[in-house]
């Protein structure tokens, strides 16, 4: 498989601040790449120095085979980059903005007319090609903002957190959207610091917090490199001190938490936690509620890497 | 390309708060100068002339043209032996203003010290603003074309004569006049509005369409050429109707050698925005502080230039004319005026071309820090 990205021990400094930290990536063709770290962790800096807009301290990074300058045209051209903030022009309707970027790459005017009406088709903007930028509502300004990026049909798509601050159903829809734009060929680089999108359309993911590269692999992969396996949820009332710290010492139990009548039991891999658990609870005759099993998510992988969580306390 | 200035003119034409500021600013000076000026010059014309002390060789050209200011019922002029007598007459309020003719005869200095800033010595400066002007044009030719002077003061004869039926609305250097010079000036220094907004569109670390203009396959010369003419046409559709406005409607003499004015209007605007790129790329600072440096930059300039209190170009020219040759509203404003009010060819070329050295050398280094490569942060 080619490689689209490759970026080499890169380092990046904001003054003092180290916001990249010797980190390391290598995209393939054909994948959607995510790129998963809370805000701040160095996510767009990266995806700065990729495009070769920022200065870096030292590393090496190819794209599409070349180093990136600013005459690096032929590269150019085949990327498509949708920036985290809006960047459209104000005073442009829907159709003018996405004509006017678009025109900075196709040059002839019948195939750009064709790409815009694509472009705007593929965002459901049809309805607003009129509109200027400040009337749309904050999902469809992303939307726009997408189109805008992708009108030129890139072979390499860049999104950094396209859908921050985007209603559930516009959310959805942009998902879809580079689930589709991948299937017609687009190499994707997604952002994003919501690790339940990352999961559901990355085909590899990288796990990135304060400018290092954590771990990188399938979802698979990544819940494989943790001791975390899965948490059993018991409901149970009134349970003493002494109980609990008993259910702490049954096979693969890593820790146990008690709040609210719920019990929250962490497993390293094992098979049948679940029915071993019951088989427990029948035995001691306790009363129990609910009981349910979780698997790991990204987050425990992060929360275990890190000591942090992924979520933003939003 | 086309296809690129096209919608950059368009978003420069639905940017209303731009326009509206830029057409406003203008015409509301305009006018008020003019309603101001009116009753000025209403008031002139039954106003006594205006008394002032002179201290000059009275056999002198100077002597000569005080004289006929005389005759023009624009001057009262009392001949007074020395400084210190002038200064008495000025003390005790019998007079207005005192001048003081030195330097030499091919060279003359103008000292003029006025009583107080008023409507009096505003038309003192402007008087002795275009003595000075018209002396030099005698005497650059004189050096040149000795032949030529006799023809040349045959042409200021004949503005004299003009001047002498039509005191204050002749295409002569009246206050008013150069006042609407000066705004038409700043007129175009302000199109460095236009060039920092274009700077903002441009650079990565300015702006979301900036970084994505920097990521695309298509040039920055490309990028800064197809700005900077969508910039210039609105700047000259606006110059064009503030020209007009003063020509027909406020009755401003203006020239109508529309080549030369548009070659003019075109430089001076090239001039204002090239002035604000340089200020949009050089400076690391917030987009609203470096609009308020524009502000006071051009402010300044134009200030310099007579905008405000016309004394201030008088007393440069007299001080440090240097400034007067550099300051780039001065020369914008001296094209102008050379083509409009008084017919100067010669001081019209030389103004004209300061204008475009000035837009080159500022446009170039722009565009020389635009190019670079990378940025420190997006
Ligand atoms: N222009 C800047 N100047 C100084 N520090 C910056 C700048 N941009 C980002 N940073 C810092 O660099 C780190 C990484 O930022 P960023 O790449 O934006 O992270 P992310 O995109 O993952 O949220 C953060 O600590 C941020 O505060
Ligand atoms: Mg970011």
């Amino acid at each position: 498989m080619d490689t689209v990205v490759k970026i080499d021990k890169l380092v990046k400094k904001y003054k003092e601040l180290t916001a990249v930290n010797e980190f390391s990536l290598e995209i393939k063709k054909g994948e959607i790449f995510g790129l998963l770290g809370p805000n701040g962790s160095g996510k767009s800096t990266t995806i700065g120095c990729i495009l070769g807009l920022l200065k870096y301290d030292s590393g090496n990074i190819e794209v599409f085979g070349k180093p990136m300058k600013s005459d690096s045209y032929d590269s150019k051209r085949k990327i498509g980059v949708i920036f985290q903030n809006v960047a459209v022009f104000d005073e442009l309707t829907v159709y003018d903005n996405i004509d006017y970027f678009c025109g900075l790459y196709i040059k002839d005017k019948e195939t750009r007319k064709k790409y815009v009406e694509d472009a705007i088709k593929f965002s459901g903007l049809e309805d607003f090609t009129t509109f200027l930028p400040k009337k749309l509502s904050g999902g469809l300004l992303r939307r726009l903002n997408i189109a805008c990026g992708i009108a030129h049909k890139p072979e390499l798509i860049i999104l950094d957190e396209p859908t921050v601050a985007v209603d559930p159903q516009s959310r959805n829809s942009i998902l879809e959207g580079i689930v589709r734009l991948n299937r017609e060929g687009a190499t994707i680089i997604y952002t994003s610091h919501y690790m339940e999108e990352v999961e559901q359309i990355c085909t590899r993911i990288a796990i990135m917090d304060t400018g290092k590269n954590l771990a990188i692999g399938t979802t698979e992969e990544l819940k494989n490199m943790i001791k975390t396996g899965e948490t059993i949820t018991v409901e149970i009332k009134n349970a003493s001190d002494g109980l609990i710290e008993e259910f702490g010492k049954l096979p693969h139990v890593i820790k146990t938490e008690y709040a609210d009548d719920h019990l929250k039991i962490h497993y390293s891999k094992g098979e049948r936690n679940v029915l071993h658990l019951v088989d427990f609870l029948k035995k001691k005759d306790l009363k129990f509620g609910k009981i349910y099993s979780e698997l790991p998510t990204l987050n425990d992988v992060f929360l275990e890497m890190t000591g942090k969580e992924l979520r933003d306390k939003a | 390309m086309f296809h690129l200035y096209k919608y950059r003119l368009k978003s420069f034409l639905k940017n209303r708060e731009m326009i509206i500021w830029s057409m406003i600013f203008p015409f509301l000076l305009g006018t008020f100068f003019y309603a101001a000026f009116h009753s000025i010059t209403e008031k002139s014309e039954k106003m006594d002339p205006v008394k002032l002390a002179v201290v000059c060789d009275e056999k002198g050209q100077f002597a000569e043209f005080i004289d006929s200011m005389k005759e023009l019922k624009f001057l009262d002029p009392v001949f007074v032996k020395d400084e210190k007598e002038g200064k008495k007459l000025l003390g005790d309020e019998e007079v207005t203003g005192l001048v003081i003719c030195g330097g030499s005869e091919m060279k003359p200095e103008l000292d003029l010290k006025v009583r107080e800033n008023g409507i009096e010595s505003t038309i003192l400066t402007s008087i002795f603003d275009t003595y000075l002007r018209n002396y030099q044009v005698i005497t650059d030719v004189a050096k040149k074309n000795p032949l030529l002077i006799t023809k040349t003061v045959e042409e200021l004869y004949k503005d004299e004569e003009f001047t002498k039926n039509e005191p204050l609305g002749a295409k002569n250097a009246d206050p008013f006049v150069t006042y609407m010079f000066a705004l038409l000036s700043m007129t175009c220094m302000f199109s460095a509005n236009f060039g920092h907004e274009n700077t903002k569109q441009i650079q990565a670390d300015q702006s979301g369409v900036g970084m994505r203009r920097s990521i695309s396959p298509t040039s920055k010369m490309a990028a800064v050429f197809t700005d900077l003419m969508a910039a210039l046409t609105v700047e000259m559709v606006i110059f064009a109707a503030l020209y007009f406005y003063l020509g027909k409607v406020l009755g401003v003499v203006m020239s109508e050698e529309y080549g030369k004015v548009f070659l003019s209007g075109f430089l001076a605007n090239l001039l204002g925005t090239s002035l604000g790129y340089f200020i949009g790329v050089i400076l690391k600072l917030p987009a609203k502080t470096k609009e308020a440096i524009i502000s006071a930059v051009v402010l300044f300039m134009n200030f310099m230039s007579g905008l405000m209190i016309q004394n201030i170009k008088y007393i440069i020219e007299k001080k440090a004319p240097v400034i007067n040759r550099i300051n780039p509203a001065a020369l914008i404003t001296d094209s102008f005026e050379s083509l409009g009010a008084i017919d100067d060819p010669h001081k019209y070329v030389v103004c004209t071309i300061g204008v475009a050295v000035w837009a080159a050398v500022l446009m170039i280094l722009s565009i020389i820090i635009l190019r670079r490569e990378r940025y420190d942060h997006v």
